[in-house]
């Protein structure tokens, strides 16, 4: 008796499972992590933050965990951090613009296969072998491993599809040189000038961050006078935003469907991180 | 006779498309239990196959519009007809915060037509999480939560739409969008009759901060 009512309650709990299945089909299938050497300086962070010396030569480790029941192969890119005009850090551009005050390419430091293959319902790690150039350096410098699913040519996309989800994952690489980072940071009003995105206009400040560390939690108050006026157009505010090292951004005022009239110009910004730590302030007319 | 646009947007993921039934049970332990401290713990304890604590992406929104004429004229903010799922991130202990970014490649059609200009525009989406913690303030950015949503109009830039500050996001945490809180710009005179399609690339991402 005991035993009939165990399989029934397995049977009963087999055909839930099998009932739950069609609405998952949506759900992504791999995820990644990174396995943190020794020194590494925050053994709690989930990406790499690691203490290095000149010419050091260390093997790094990602696992990948394939949660599918087919073999997959991913794309693996590591990318030097810059920020996006949005005003976040971003890992995607394979031939980044260098900024004349970055130390180094991280992405030249760094050697690890293309693409990976994972079995089904397998965690495989891959190897990430890193050079440190001879010449030291202060700060920090900022990278980003690039995981995501290999792109097949001649991909067949379904019919009548015309949003396509896909899913990445970018695990940090930070390297240093010291264990407490003594460089502060520092902003620049590179220039200000109209500028189109997606066929809208905008006014944009080109904000330069030139030292070796993250602008963290930055915000930004700008707006435009004209001449002879005291109003304030494309007033705009922007907070919680973030500056990777040594890179520049473009930050758009207005939104994108305001025209200014001919004439003089005088932005006003002001821009603050850590809040309120650090405190900038520019004008300059356009 | 006027034609279609076809913006009516199915539900995909050709390549990762068979369902995992495994992984709500892995990662549910690490998720109530105790303060940050045991949780952090956790990513050096496991070390195996099977409990390899990872943060995953699982589900991302899935957007559908309402078909529309080739007329010529702009659409501005045209909402979405239905959207199923939001964003979820699990994440089984790692209490360093996390975001997810979005970009967008450009409308086209497979015959080489650009819906130029187009955008698509994510409003702010309703954060659900396992501790609650939607509703905390963030200490460091005043008038954000620690586990929020911001607004994206969606590009080839990455724009962060959903993040957790340090020490905040273990557990599952999910954003859920209206249709309304979704949608699409068109411009005047771009559009030729077709179906536009377009990626959304969702990246979690864990880095500096």
């Amino acid at each position: 008796m005991k035993l009939k009512s165990w399989l029934v309650g397995l049977l009963a709990s087999v055909s839930l499972l099998l009932l739950a299945l069609p609405g998952q089909a949506e759900q992504n299938q791999y995820a990644i992590r990174a396995v943190l050497p020794s020194n590494q300086v925050d053994q709690e962070t989930g990406y790499f933050d690691l203490k290095v010396s000149p010419k050091q030569e260390q093997t790094i480790y990602v696992r990948i965990k394939n949660e599918a029941a087919t073999k997959q192969q991913y794309d693996v890119a590591t990318n030097l951090a810059l920020t996006g005009d949005s005003g976040t850090i971003v890992y995607n551009q394979a031939k980044p613009k260098l900024d004349k005050t970055l130390p180094f390419n991280i992405a030249d430091t760094v050697t690890a296969p293309k693409i990976v293959t994972v079995p089904a319902k397998t965690t495989s790690k891959f190897a990430l072998k890193l050079k440190i150039p001879a010449k030291p350096f202060d700060g920090i410098v900022l990278g980003g491993i690039n995981v995501s699913p290999h792109e097949q040519a001649n991909q067949k996309r379904q019919a009548g599809v015309t949003l396509q989800n896909k899913f990445a994952y970018v695990l940090g690489l930070q390297l240093r040189e010291q264990a407490n980072i003594t460089v502060k940071p520092d902003l620049k009003l590179l220039k200000v000038a109209p500028r189109q995105e997606n066929y809208r206009n905008y006014i944009a400040a080109k904000l330069h961050n030139p030292r070796s560390v993250i602008i963290h939690d930055f915000h930004v108050d700008s707006y435009v006078v004209k001449q002879g006026s005291t109003k304030k157009q494309l007033q705009t505010t922007k907070d919680k935003m973030l500056m990777a090292p040594n890179s520049t951004f473009h930050f758009d005022m207005g939104d994108g469907t305001m025209m200014l009239t001919p004439g003089t110009y005088m932005l006003h910004l002001k821009a603050n991180s850590e809040n309120g730590k650090y405190k900038w302030s520019f004008t300059k007319s356009l | 006779m006027k034609h279609q646009i076809s913006l009516a947007i199915l539900s995909l993921l050709a390549l990762l498309s068979i369902p995992d039934v495994s992984k709500a049970a892995t990662f549910s332990p690490a998720v109530t239990n105790g303060g940050s401290g045991t949780s952090k713990a956790q990513i050096t304890l496991f070390d195996n196959l099977e409990e390899d604590p990872m943060v995953e992406l699982t589900t991302a929104p899935d957007v559908a519009f309402p078909k529309q004429y080739a007329d010529g004229r702009s659409r501005n903010n045209l909402n979405a007809e239905k959207v199923t799922d939001g964003i979820s991130v699990t994440n089984p202990g790692l209490a360093d915060g996390w975001h997810v970014q979005v970009t967008a490649s450009d409308f086209k059609t497979t015959t080489g037509n650009t819906l130029t200009g187009a955008q698509l525009k994510f409003g702010q989406g309703t954060v659900t999480s396992d501790t609650g913690e939607e509703a905390d303030d963030d200490t460091f950015n005043p008038g954000h939560k620690k586990i929020e949503t911001q607004p994206v109009v969606a590009s080839q830039t990455p724009q962060t739409i959903f993040s957790a500050t340090e020490g905040s996001g273990i557990g599952t945490n999910a954003a859920a969008y209206t249709p309304t809180a979704v949608s699409l710009d068109i411009m005047s005179n771009t559009a030729v009759a077709g179906t536009y399609s377009a990626d959304l690339t969702w990246t979690v991402a864990l880095s500096p901060e």
